[in-house]
């Protein structure tokens, strides 16, 4: 899982180094196996662009005075786009850049002085490609305004991505929030939970759609929502940048949201245009043998019966948890979103994606066993975000078909007494109750324990043996008793 | 015609041959023999030469019976020569008192040498060295390990199954670990044992991965076991397998069949490298056996020794250890 640092700075304050909080994380369960730094280039800063003249002798070259704050100077840029006024990225003479004109990947050359056409060039004007972040070479990177002249592009550009490599246990750690679980509870510091509340000011949702599920042992809980009027288009500059950081490609708006949710809090959601929905009923029914479906990769799958379909009335529109049927996909002239965000069954899910072949970043959450509680959570916050960035209006209400309701475990009970019997150390009650409370859990406490409620995002949490090792790795076992075992040993059998 | 003067004179042949070999005494005379039947113009040759002139039924049979004698006649001619060497070394020629030709000895293999010294370390402790079977029931390499059937977790355990007719649920065992739940089936507590032994998995080898190798699994149960006497017996045992200034560290990792799960690491030049697995026996684990989980904890760990004999001696490719080779095997 790459976790981009700036994206987890959303959630929680890092107050410590990069190194030491990498080192935290691994001892509590959550490997980081590297650091990855990219835009970090020395020798390049930020500049202001002061002056754009045209070179004296050549028409597509310019001559642009460059402000990088201890200094100013002179540059030939042949990118159209500069303009005065810009903050730009300026890379002094001795800057390693990448070579934009090299096809070989990673090729860096060392910027010296130079005379173009007659001109003395100090320094240069970068584009993405450029610093190493990027494709796009057509024209300079230009900085938003605030970026201050003189601070080393890095602290602007720069991003730090941790690999995380993630224990089959931990699906809420599929989403950057639970790694900011963990960042808090370690830290101390505060979690800011994503926001979840829009204003939904359209028709009753039940009105515009409906939702049965046929077969509740596999789907025990279907959430959805209705928005209208959206525009479908490339989605914002820090959307998509929050994407090419985790290393998936921006598609459009609507499914770049769903993505990101996904990747924030660990709820695959799949957006369906509303209109393609026949009768704007979905139905939730194992497949019939032999049935068949075009899924999102155009390739028509061929499915048993113990698969589960999201389909409407005459046809199969989606494979539960895997991947969306071609038939009903988002496109550019799509209007209404039904956006539906399920929990499935997890060993059933894997089955399917085995069977298809279709392993996916869906199936790698829902194998695991998701509660049904996070399916509302991330349908909220992918609604919220389709409003904010591709206009519209929410219907009123949630569509919530929940069969598997009171079928969850809803609380572990843990004894103090059992917590000191099994780590062999007794713990200040304060510090317990801390150290919870850090990781997002409620408590009812009494005198000899703890009433404790499994959040909506931990499926791993079930006995308290559980909870004594979510004590046990944010204190750190480092920090934990070393003693020898007592007793008698068992007698030593003679050799048979 | 060709063919019955061909086929005669490999019957009449043979006679010859046999009975000048039997006077040939001196290395001169055997030679002498070779030169005139087996030699590149001898009779026989020119009987073999001789084939090419007939139709390919009578080649056939003419063709195997002079094959047939050249064996035979080489055959005795190598006995013969024998015969006359050993009968014919002149007492004296031989110096017996030069010095014997030494056998080598054999050696214990390296991972054998390390799994004595960790079970050793380990029976200083008071736990006892047993064995389990290689071929396994998944029952015992999974489900009673809180591995069921589709879990996500059984993703790291790629395994080769064994193709039986009778049944679909033995596999090469791909952990020692299944000894845990057979030991606390057949005894009660408490417990304290080590598992050395061969395990499997169906993956591709690389410098760091082999599909066969050993793992040395440890178990103890009782009442009042605690995760810091986990800790103690695995800071010991580094110890003694490490040295005492050797860094250790104990975090949190995840195994199905224990919890808390821990992962040990140690320090080697400025990298922390993960030597084992454990943590304390899952309550499934412990009920699935019919122990009662309320009474009984425990704690369990697994490590490969060809790792650890790595680390220790500087080895680059665990591949080496089972390529049979004596250039590496001998160094140990």
């Amino acid at each position: 899982m790459k976790v981009p640092v700036s994206w987890l700075s959303e959630y929680v304050d890092i107050d410590m180094s990069l190194d030491d909080l990498a080192h935290r994380l691994t001892m509590a369960g959550n490997e980081v196996t590297s650091i990855e730094r990219t835009g970090w280039v020395d020798n390049v800063v930020v500049g202001l662009v002061k002056k754009v003249e045209p070179h004296p002798d050549a028409d597509r070259l310019r001559l642009v005075r460059v402000d990088y704050g201890n200094g100013e100077a002179e540059v030939v840029c042949g990118a159209s786009n500069v303009a005065e006024g810009q903050k730009i990225a300026y890379a002094s003479i001795g800057a390693v850049l990448q070579d934009a004109y090299s096809d070989e990947a990673g090729k860096t050359k060392t910027l010296k002085r130079s005379k173009i056409r007659g001109v003395v060039s100090d320094g240069m004007v970068c584009s993405v490609r450029e610093l190493g972040i990027g494709d796009d070479h057509d024209g300079i990177l230009v900085l938003d305004e605030s970026a201050r002249v003189g601070t080393p592009i890095g602290e602007v550009i720069g991003e730090t991505v941790l690999e995380i490599e993630l224990t089959p246990n931990r699906p809420d750690c599929l989403g950057i929030v639970g790694v900011a679980r963990d960042v808090a509870a370690i830290t101390g510091n505060v979690l800011q939970e994503p926001n979840i509340e829009y204003p939904a000011t359209g028709p009753d949702v039940n009105d515009l759609a409906s939702v049965e599920i046929a077969d509740p042992d596999l789907c025990p809980r279907y959430t959805a929502s209705v928005i209208e009027n959206v525009r479908i288009g490339p989605s914002p500059a820090w959307l998509q940048d929050r994407l090419t950081a985790i290393g998936e490609r921006p598609i459009n708006n609507i499914v770049d949201i769903t993505n990101f949710v996904m990747f924030e809090l660990g709820q695959p959601l799949h957006a369906f245009d509303y209109d393609r929905v026949v009768d704007h009923r979905v139905i939730v029914r194992r497949a019939r043998s032999g049935e068949k479906l075009v899924t999102l990769d155009d390739k028509e799958r061929t499915l048993d019966d113990e698969m589960l379909l999201i389909a409407d009335p005459d046809r199969g529109i989606g494979l539960a948890g895997v991947m969306g049927g071609a038939n009903s996909e988002i496109s550019d002239s799509t209007t209404t979103v039904l956006l539906e965000s399920a929990t499935f069954h997890g060993l059933n899910n894997r089955r399917t994606a085995r069977g298809l072949e279709l392993a996916s970043q869906a199936t790698l959450r829902f194998e695991k066993s998701l509660r049904s509680g996070l399916s509302e959570i991330g349908l909220r916050r992918a609604t919220k975000l389709i409003l904010e960035i591709a206009g519209g209006t929410a219907a009123s209400g949630i569509i919530d078909v929940n069969p598997g309701a009171g079928k969850e475990q809803q609380s572990v009970r843990l004894e103090s007494a059992h917590l000191e019997k099994l780590l062999g150390v007794e713990l200040e009650r304060a510090r317990v109750e801390k150290t919870l409370s850090d990781l997002g859990f409620s408590l009812n406490s009494d005198t000899h324990g703890w009433d404790v409620e499994i959040p909506y995002w931990r499926p791993d949490i079930s006995i308290p043996q559980d909870l004594i090792e979510e004590v046990a790795r944010i204190i750190g076992y480092d920090n934990l008793p070393t003693t020898t075992l007592s007793g008698r040993p068992p007698p030593v059998a003679t050799s048979t | 015609m060709a063919e019955t003067q061909t086929g005669e004179s490999v019957v009449g042949l043979k006679d010859d041959a046999v009975a000048a070999l039997l006077v040939a005494e001196s290395s001169e005379q055997l030679e002498a023999w070779r030169v005139e039947f087996l030699g590149r113009k001898g009779r026989l040759t020119t009987v073999l030469r001789g084939l090419g002139s007939l139709d390919i039924e009578q080649r056939k049979v003419a063709g195997a019976a002079a094959n047939h004698l050249r064996v035979e006649l080489e055959t005795l001619f190598e006995e013969r020569q024998q015969q006359a060497i050993s009968t014919r070394a002149p007492a004296g020629s031989i110096d017996v008192t030069l010095p014997g030709r030494k056998s080598s000895l054999g050696g214990l293999h390296p991972s054998t040498q390390m799994i004595r010294e960790i079970t050793q370390a380990f029976n200083e402790m008071g736990f006892q060295t047993i064995e389990g079977p290689e071929i396994e029931l998944e029952r015992y390499n999974f489900d009673l390990l809180n591995i069921p059937a589709g879990h996500p977790a059984r993703d790291k355990w790629d395994t080769i199954w064994v193709d039986s007719e009778s049944r679909g649920d033995m596999l090469l065992r791909t952990h020692t670990s299944p000894m845990q739940a057979r030991v606390m089936e057949t005894s009660d507590p408490p417990v304290r044992v080590v598992v050395p032994g061969k395990c499997y998995r169906y993956e591709s080898t690389d410098a760091t991965h082999e599909w066969h190798f050993n793992q040395v699994e440890g178990l103890a149960v009782d009442e009042g076991i605690t995760f810091a006497d986990l800790k103690g017996t695995l800071y010991e045992f580094a110890r003694r397998i490490f040295g005492a200034s050797r860094k250790v560290r104990f975090r949190c990792d995840y195994f199905p069949f224990v919890e808390p799960g821990v992962d040990m690491s140690i320090d080697w030049n400025g990298n922390w490298i993960e030597i084992l697995g454990a943590g304390m026996v899952h309550p499934k684990v412990l009920e699935g056996v019919g122990y009662d989980s309320s009474k009984y904890t425990g704690f369990a760990f697994g490590m490969g020794p060809e790792r650890v004999s790595m680390l220790r001696n500087d080895i680059n490719d665990i591949r080496h250890f089972f390529a049979n080779d004596l250039r590496f095997l001998t160094q140990f």
